[in-house]
């Protein structure tokens, strides 16, 4: 085991460590704000909206998000859309996720009793103030947990960007090993990191729980 | 691009998705055996080997698979160990994918009641006969659509293998795309292809949900 050639490349990996972190914030956003509109898209009065909602469901969460990633990548830049390799796979990444967010929405926000809505109404709440004011602040707290598990699969996708030779910690492993003899030492090493990038993510939701637990009424 | 091309290609097409689903057999059948082998040492192992197995599944369900595969792959033959490409897949994938059967499985036969058990037990069964006769096939029935979600999930996960050079629906794509100047279509064609199996196996667990509802 040579940890010293760990410690010579040790600005690389930071540098691939810094740009995963990077493409896993650009996707948690895009994913929490697209998933709002799925699930809004799912839950619509409105039966063709409805239907909009589901598809784009369907086949996001049954595609893979390489081949996602490469028809953004490879195959709009035919039809003359052109998108960096970071671009591509953070929006490719926000689109899969927000169907998968958008589905743990729709189920917290069921999960809350029709009548609390009613009786919100009942006490001349608009429908949106409802929604803002008593159903979201319920459902919210109901549905971190599996948010916290998504989060964690969407840090483990950004290894796939490496595919398109974004510059991330896979990306930044695989140079390594091009250069060196040392793949046990620099997977230790890039397994490591990833492992403290989730666990560091599931930590501030564990905390999140904590802070807001589910009031049982 | 004339008919005959389209069908060429359609067929080439499905060539590489006989690959990925024989990959995905053998993923889900080493994930099957392995993760029961773990559910079965965290519930009812020796404690030490039960916590190792929880170790296990932390680690492995915290690192991405991509790089699991490129790791093994380039370190393998360093321990001496020369497999083929699709073997290290099955394998490490299998590994991986074992984890999160491991968390279903579990979640499956702690669910079924104690109950089932005090019952056996007043019955005269052994604790083998139990477990195989009354608690499995019930854990069994619970486990069927979460693993059938892990399963998807594992389909979905071949494609990476095209990343580490081997060849299958995506590789396929590529090799197609590149051929006819068609990438934009020939990418589609895979996505179409890999919804086919992954919508399938979905509405199967939908199906086993439903009829689920009224045991």
């Amino acid at each position: 085991m040579d940890f010293g050639f760990i410690l010579n490349n040790a600005p690389l990996l930071m540098e691939g460590a810094a740009m995963t972190v990077a493409l896993a914030i650009g996707a948690l956003l895009g994913a929490t704000i697209g998933g709002g509109v799925v699930a809004g898209l799912r839950m619509s009065r409105h039966a063709p909206l409805r239907c909009v909602g589901a598809g784009f469901v369907e086949i996001m969460r049954n595609t893979p998000i390489l081949v996602q990633i490469f028809v953004l990548y490879f195959g709009l830049p035919t039809l003359g859309v052109h998108m960096s390799a970071f671009t591509s796979a953070v929006l490719a990444m926000s689109l899969q996720n927000s169907a998968y967010i958008g589905e743990i929405y729709r189920a917290g926000l069921e999960s809350i009793h029709p009548r609390q809505r009613e009786a919100a109404l009942a006490l001349g709440m608009m429908p949106g103030m409802a929604l803002r004011v008593i159903l979201l602040p319920q459902a919210l707290r109901r549905v971190l947990p599996p948010l916290g598990n998504q989060f964690i699969i969407i840090i483990k996708d950004t290894s796939v960007a490496s595919t398109i030779a974004v510059a991330e910690l896979t990306q930044a492993s695989k140079l390594l090993l091009d250069r060196s003899a040392a793949p046990y030492e620099t997977f230790a090493t890039v397994a490591l990191i990833y492992l403290a990038i989730s666990a560091g993510v599931a930590g501030v939701l564990k905390l999140a729980e904590w802070r807001y637990p589910v009031r049982v009424s | 691009m004339t008919s005959a091309m389209l069908t060429s290609s359609a067929l080439y097409l499905a060539q590489g998705a006989l690959v990925t689903i024989g990959l995905s057999l053998g993923i889900i059948a080493v994930a099957t055996v392995a993760g029961m082998l773990l559910a079965l040492l965290r519930l009812y192992g020796w404690r030490p080997l039960g916590l190792l197995a929880a170790a296990y599944g932390l680690v492995a369900r915290g690192v991405p698979l991509l790089v699991l595969l490129i790791g093994s792959y380039f370190s393998l033959p360093y321990l001496g160990l020369d497999m083929p490409l699709w073997l290290v897949v099955v394998l490490i994938g299998g590994l991986y994918f074992a984890a999160y059967a491991a968390e279903v499985f579990r979640a499956a036969l702690a669910a079924v009641p104690r109950t089932q058990w005090d019952a056996g037990r007043a019955l005269g069964m052994r604790r083998f006969q139990l477990f195989t006769i009354v608690i499995l096939p019930q854990a069994r029935r619970l486990s069927l659509p979460p693993f059938l979600n892990v399963a998807l999930v594992a389909v979905k996960n071949t494609s990476l293998v095209s990343a580490i050079g081997g060849w299958e629906l995506v590789a396929a794509g590529r090799e197609i795309g590149e051929r006819t100047m068609e990438i934009l279509p020939a990418y589609l064609a895979v996505a179409a292809f890999y919804f086919v199996i992954c919508f399938s196996i979905s509405q199967i667990g939908r199906h086993v949900e439903k009829k689920m509802r009224y045991v």
